[in-house]
């Protein structure tokens, strides 16, 4: 947690906060666990609070990188206070300044062929009618290819609830992806 | 779009590592808010209020866990109050179930809204209660009870509040159906049946047979009872085999009616069973049911009862599907593993009792819940053949496979006591009835127990097949050559060059797609051993003579006797000279055909067959030689070239010294 350890206690002189050795490790973080996380916060959202509530938490992460770093999962803990801050976000009036970086949704998924552009908007369009908790369990587990108990972890509900929610996403994603395809609306 | 091919994809990416100018991006942000937080800490100070608040909520998650499972459900509530209000994993879910169990049931009903939004399912079943607690009907609208907005804190939990109130038994229409999903499990259980009803509704149009006699739902039942006993874990029935064990049991409903048209109405059944005739082979019902908001929604439900699987060759056999085994066994999402136990101690029971006619049916059913295990294995197994990452081997499966193991274990003993009981009464029994009963259980039995073995073995192989599948699907790496897009890569391109510079390309292609061709060439070896190939033994006698029917043979000659009869008349002139000209003007007069007789004939006279005249006995010869004229067609029916002079010449028959070529001369 960030209590005592914030940027007060690095170097005035450097801004940038961490030792070398902590930021090569935070960038290595970066490296391997960006698209995943990215991926979960971002996928099947058509807002940007993910991405910022994403943003924070990587914040977060880097002033206490040093007791972070050192936790079983860094991007389980990661993702739950990305979680949490979205929970707030989203019950909250949500005033914030437009976005003006760079659209990290969408590179965040590389360059794609135009059929997977329109797959996953297909895709998109589904997931955005799951439940919060369905839709995240399918993104962690389908989409990024964890297992259920990273799943459990990240979300912290139990193995079983993870299975169980996974099964029910996965049902009904197929029943209105193929709804869909076929522009049946037999299903509310 | 194939969703698990497209999410195979989606996991590449998201498990790719991030590329540089990725990496370099998120770190400037991170290092960008840094800068802000040194150059104005309060501006953050909302941030570290909410990490505090997130650290303390997922510690009174934890505790509030604990204090759940210690009993002691007041703290429990308190403690996972705090972490539900920030939203914090399955908070929500089991504040609510602990606020029902202190009759809570305000607060626990509007605990249950926001876990339902979230995705709880199973909030639905305790509103219910909480409901029906309260004696309240269901919302009717879609936004009651819903949290909009920021999420409502529920009133906290008043000390001694619990006041006594009317509870209500039974299901009130609206409110509590809504989300009772035993409701929905009835329904569609209840539409499983309706393809068996449709049968009898529907025998009526059978044109070729008068079906009345026919109990078509039995048939269908029995059917379906025949392909789930034929069923093992790679094969099934072919569809002739169980159309030939049907048709008895239809027999026995008609047996005044021929064998074929029995065979023909278990066809019939079987067909409508697989519902051919129907592009994808689904029974489709609809049902409806009141969802949590109190709307009532329309599903489809899509089932099918024996569903046609190809096998390893070129054949087709059928399976019965989960629902064919629901419908037949009675029970829906039934655990098989618990039904499997209470089908066994009953069985057992029945059998200690003497009561075989029971213990029979309750043999069977041990035995449909045998097949439904093992179909249950049989989906992991086909899963993870397919993807192994759609099934859980970390920990799920080999949890699954370890008590199904310990479960076959335990079944093998109990199937071998019960079989070595009801041998015993099969042996003891001095009634051929009873002994006939417990004759048929011990084959049940015994069948049961062959699955067994059959599904052990399957599960030993099963961490096997994982790893074989593993190996295959996750280290066999990138294709090594990319596939070669015929329709963008060569056919588009070649239609816009003209046909010269296009045949180059497209000789290229169908050379190296069409590959080797065999050549036609005689095999040296080949050719030794046809010809050192001893000769087959042939028959001595060629088996009876068959005499051979001679048709009629029609008449086809052009020319009749009369034709005949007048060409003599006309080509007999003895010792005088006409020329052919004249007697096919003669010959032209009296009938159409008779000039080319006439013609055919002269023209034979060229060179007259002296021998054969002498042979027959003629007197005298025709003989023609060369005129110099030609015959004007005109005037002789048709007939045209060179003229020739006509004449009847007397045959002589010479003495016996002469010899032929002298004979030949007088002529």
């Amino acid at each position: 947690m960030s209590d005592g350890a914030g940027p007060g206690g690095n170097s005035d002189s450097d801004d940038l906060a961490l030792p070398p050795d902590l930021q090569a490790s935070y960038d290595e973080f970066i490296r391997e666990q960006y698209p995943r996380m990215a991926h979960i916060m971002l996928y099947g959202r058509s807002d940007r609070k993910g991405e910022d509530a994403l943003q924070e938490a990587l914040f977060v992460a880097y002033q206490d990188w040093k007791a972070v770093s050192t936790k079983d999962s860094p991007s389980a803990w990661v993702l739950r206070v990305a979680r949490h801050r979205r929970y707030h976000l989203d019950n909250r009036a949500y005033e914030r300044e437009e976005p003006t970086g760079l659209a990290v949704a969408d590179s965040a998924f590389g360059s794609d062929t135009a059929e997977a552009v329109v797959d996953r908007a297909e895709l998109r369009r589904a997931l955005d009618q799951l439940p919060q908790r369905l839709r995240e369990v399918f993104v962690i587990c389908d989409v990024t290819g964890s297992s259920t108990a990273e799943a459990a972890v990240t979300l912290d509900i139990t193995h079983s609830t993870v299975r169980a929610h996974l099964a029910r996403a996965r049902a009904r994603l197929r029943r209105l992806l193929s709804e869909s395809n076929t522009g049946g609306d037999c299903e509310p | 779009m194939n969703l698990d091919e497209f999410l195979r994809r989606e996991r590449e990416i998201a498990t790719a590592p991030a590329d540089e100018l990725t990496v370099r991006r998120v770190v400037n942000r991170v290092q960008a808010e840094q800068r802000r937080t040194l150059a104005s800490p309060e501006a953050f100070v909302d941030m570290r209020a909410a990490l505090g608040r997130f650290a303390k909520a997922e510690q009174a998650l934890a505790d509030g866990r604990r204090a759940e499972e210690n009993g002691d459900l007041i703290k429990a509530a308190t403690l996972l109050r705090l972490a539900a209000e920030e939203g914090l994993g399955d908070a929500t879910l089991r504040l609510a179930g602990v606020l029902t169990k202190l009759q809570e049931y305000d607060e626990a009903l509007r605990w249950c809204a926001v876990a339902e939004k979230e995705g709880f399912e199973e909030a639905a079943d305790l509103a219910v209660r909480c409901r029906d607690a309260l004696g309240q009907p269901a919302p009717l609208r879609k936004h009651d009870d819903r949290p909009t907005g920021k999420i409502r804190t529920p009133a906290p939990i008043k000390e001694h509040a619990h006041v006594d109130r009317p509870r209500h038994a039974g299901r009130s229409l609206g409110p509590s159906s809504s989300a009772d999903l035993g409701l929905t499990r009835r329904l569609k259980a209840l539409a499983c049946t309706v393809p068996l009803h449709e049968l009898d509704a529907h025998k009526k149009k059978l044109d070729w047979t008068d079906a009345s006699v026919y109990q078509m739902a039995e048939i269908a039942m029995h059917t379906i009872d025949q392909v789930t006993i034929a069923m093992d874990f790679d094969t099934g029935a072919a569809h002739d085999d169980v159309v030939d064990r049907v048709s008895p049991f239809v027999a026995a409903q008609a047996p005044d009616r021929a064998v074929d048209e029995h065979q023909r109405v278990a066809r019939w059944v079987l067909e409508k069973l697989i519902n051919v005739g129907i592009v994808d082979r689904v029974f489709r019902q609809i049902y409806g049911e009141i969802d949590a908001a109190g709307d009532y929604q329309r599903r489809t439900f899509d089932f099918k009862l024996l569903r046609e699987v190809p096998g390893s060759g070129s054949d087709i056999y059928l399976r019965a599907t989960d629902e064919a085994i629901n419908v037949l066994v009675g029970a829906l999402d039934t655990d098989v593993e618990s039904a499997q136990v209470a089908a066994e101690v009953k069985l057992e029971n029945l059998i200690s009792r003497g009561r075989l006619t029971d213990a029979r049916l309750a043999a069977e059913q041990a035995r449909y819940r045998t097949v439904q295990y093992g179909e249950m294995l049989r989906h992991k197994l086909d899963a993870t053949s397919r993807d192994v990452r759609l099934v859980d081997w970390e920990q799920e499966l080999p949890e699954m496979l370890d008590s199904a193991l310990d479960h076959i274990e335990g079944r093998f003993k109990v199937e071998h006591a019960i079989l070595r009981n009801i041998t015993d009464a099969r042996d003891e029994s001095d009634e051929p009835e009873q002994k006939g009963r417990a004759a048929e259980l011990v084959d049940i039995v015994n069948d049961c127990i062959r699955r067994h073995t059959q599904l052990q073995n399957r599960l030993q192989s099963a961490r096997a097949l994982f790893r074989g599948e593993q190996d295959r699907q996750q280290f066999s790496g990138p294709p090594q050559r990319a596939a070669l897009n015929l329709h963008g890569q060569l056919l588009a391109p070649l239609l816009d060059l003209p046909i010269v510079d296009a045949v180059g390309p497209l000789e290229g292609f169908f050379r190296a797609a069409s590959g080797v061709g065999a050549v036609e060439a005689v095999s040296l070896p080949a050719l030794v051993s046809m010809l050192l190939r001893p000769v087959a033994d042939r028959d001595r006698t060629a088996g009876p003579v068959v005499s051979p029917t001679l048709d009629v043979m029609p008449d086809a000659s052009r020319f009749t006797e009369e034709h005949w009869r007048m060409s003599d008349v006309l080509l007999d002139f003895p010792g005088e000279v006409r020329t052919l000209a004249a007697v096919l003007g003669v010959a032209a007069s009296l009938d159409s055909h008779l000039p080319v007789l006439v013609a055919l004939r002269a023209s034979n006279a060229c060179s007259p067959a002296v021998n054969t005249a002498v042979a027959r006995g003629n007197n005298s010869v025709l003989v023609a030689v060369a005129s110099g004229g030609r015959i004007d067609p005109s005037r002789t029916g048709g007939i045209g070239g060179d003229d020739l002079i006509l004449t009847t010449a007397e045959v002589v028959v010479p003495s016996d010294e002469q010899d032929l070529d002298e004979r030949e001369d007088i002529a």
